[in-house]
């Protein structure tokens, strides 16, 4: 046997060490309020609070990635670069080949802005920020804090939303959107996926509107509130604590409206069910419809 | 036969006799036909035709009126509807002269097609958002009064040539 022969397997073994997963760690002086951008393809993102003023990266970079980790103080940004750098990673690009594992830990008080493709992204224990931004294609977006504004969109992820905001959007294609504890101003956009939301304080505004998702918003509505919900074929739901006051119009063709306030009249030409009522003193606004879903308004 | 034997059969015939009683009123009374029986004041209310007349006439002009009113909100909510179906042709044709408009541009600026498209969740998405179009536009075909599902579509659209626009700059 040549050494030639003996030496090749000996590379390859090499070469694929090489390419393995290599592990990842950095610190970076982040301001308490900074703002933190993070760009992953795929793997997962988790992103957590400690009480130092200062981001901590940790985790397991995928073969072919590289890292790269910019700024420090008022912004900092962290980036899973692939080779195929000049092709988008998801349109026609190769893409990285392997997952890659970021684990994040920064002040409570930062502004997250956080994109991906297929990766997985959490955040949790964020408190007092300005806003937590997420873009995601396939992954699911999981996130727990208290922020002045959560938007968070998604094209087939399921979004799951908890803690506080006073401001709040979620958008999704085929994903599933559960949110709760956001109030003031609120919007919900789905295609196909169902939306729930439950309210932690009065709803200031809440449009929401779904091709076939349902569509459920549960919470008390503020003093000249409005919500609006349009839907094709989803069932859309309203339920209202407190002692609600406003106009209420429901109206669907094929469906059926079910009402705790006023009466439900059918459509004299053609099918259809639609009610109009007025609750309190009718300072808010509720109008819902669904052409082929129930539309059902509830007391709680 | 001697005149004596005319006269005693004569005499021999019927005799007249008057009746013990005054037979006239009876024979009166069959020929005039059996008494009606007395009636009271409501039946003889009822009989009187022209409270009957007004009352019918009462219901017919009602009915009429109620016939002529469901035809006329039947004849104003087909020409709602036929309103409604030009203004969605009107606003459909808007939607896809922009989405066209981005195309073209798309195509002068050197994106001639339709890059292959690799990712499967994408396409997946790309299809629901077809599917949705489709429906939308179907359904709005079918009742144009469902303006609001426009904004849907528009939605619909925009999402779809967002992800159009990711893929061809891509």
């Amino acid at each position: 046997m040549s050494r030639r022969f003996i030496l090749a397997p000996l590379a390859l073994a090499l070469a694929q060490v090489a390419h393995a997963d290599s592990p990842i760690e950095k610190n970076v002086p982040i301001n308490a309020d900074g703002r933190l951008e993070v760009n992953n393809v795929r793997g997962e993102v988790d992103i957590r609070t400690w009480d130092r003023n200062e981001l901590e990266l940790r985790g397991n970079l995928g073969s072919g990635s590289t890292l790269e980790v910019s700024g420090s103080g008022a912004s900092v940004s962290v980036e899973v670069k692939t080779p195929d750098s000049g092709r988008s990673w998801f349109w026609g690009g190769n893409g990285p080949r392997e997952d890659t594992r970021l684990e994040i830990r920064v002040p409570k008080g930062i502004s997250p802005g956080v994109h991906v493709v297929s990766a997985d992204v959490t955040i949790d224990g964020l408190d007092g920020g300005r806003e937590v931004e997420v873009e995601s294609v396939s992954g699911d977006i999981r996130l727990g804090s208290r922020a002045q504004r959560w938007e968070l969109h998604s094209v087939s992820g399921d979004i799951h939303a908890s803690g506080s905001a006073q401001r709040g959007s979620f958008e999704t294609v085929s994903g599933d959107i559960h949110a709760e504890g956001v109030s003031g101003d609120i919007s919900a956009e789905s295609v196909s996926g169902d939306a729930h939301v439950d309210t932690s304080a009065p709803i200031s505004e809440f449009k929401g509107n779904s091709v076939s998702g349902n569509i459920t918003i549960t919470g008390a509505l503020a003093a000249r509130g409005r919500i609006k919900i349009e839907s094709m074929s989803g069932d859309v739901q309203v339920s209202l604590r407190g002692e609600p006051s406003a106009s209420i119009e429901a109206e669907t063709f094929s469906g059926s409206v079910n009402s705790d306030f006023g009466r439900v009249d059918r459509e004299e030409f053609g099918p259809g069910e639609r009610l109009r009522t007025r609750v309190g003193g009718g300072e808010g606004d509720i109008d819902l419809k669904s052409f082929s879903g129930d539309v059902t308004i509830r007391k709680r | 036969m001697s005149e004596f034997e005319l006269r005693r059969q004569l005499q021999g015939l019927r005799q007249e006799r008057q009746p013990g009683v005054d037979l006239w009123p009876g024979i009166a009374g069959r020929i005039a036909g059996p008494q009606p029986a007395r009636l009271s004041a409501r039946q003889r209310a009822l009989r009187t035709p022209w409270p009957w007349a007004a009352a019918a006439g009462l219901v017919l002009a009602i009915v009429g009126v109620q016939v002529a009113n469901r035809v006329h909100r039947a004849d104003l909510a087909e020409r709602e509807r036929a309103a409604a179906a030009l203004r969605v042709d009107q606003a459909l044709a808007l939607i896809d002269a922009s989405y066209l408009g981005v195309e073209r541009e798309l195509s002068r600026a050197g994106h001639d097609g339709p890059a292959a498209v690799t990712s499967p969740t994408l396409m997946n998405a790309e299809a629901t958002l077809h599917g949705a179009e489709l429906e939308l536009r179907r359904t709005l075909a079918r009742e144009p009064r469902a303006e609001y599902l426009l904004d849907l579509l528009a939605r619909a659209r925009s999402k779809r040539m967002s992800l159009e626009l990711q893929r061809r700059d891509a």
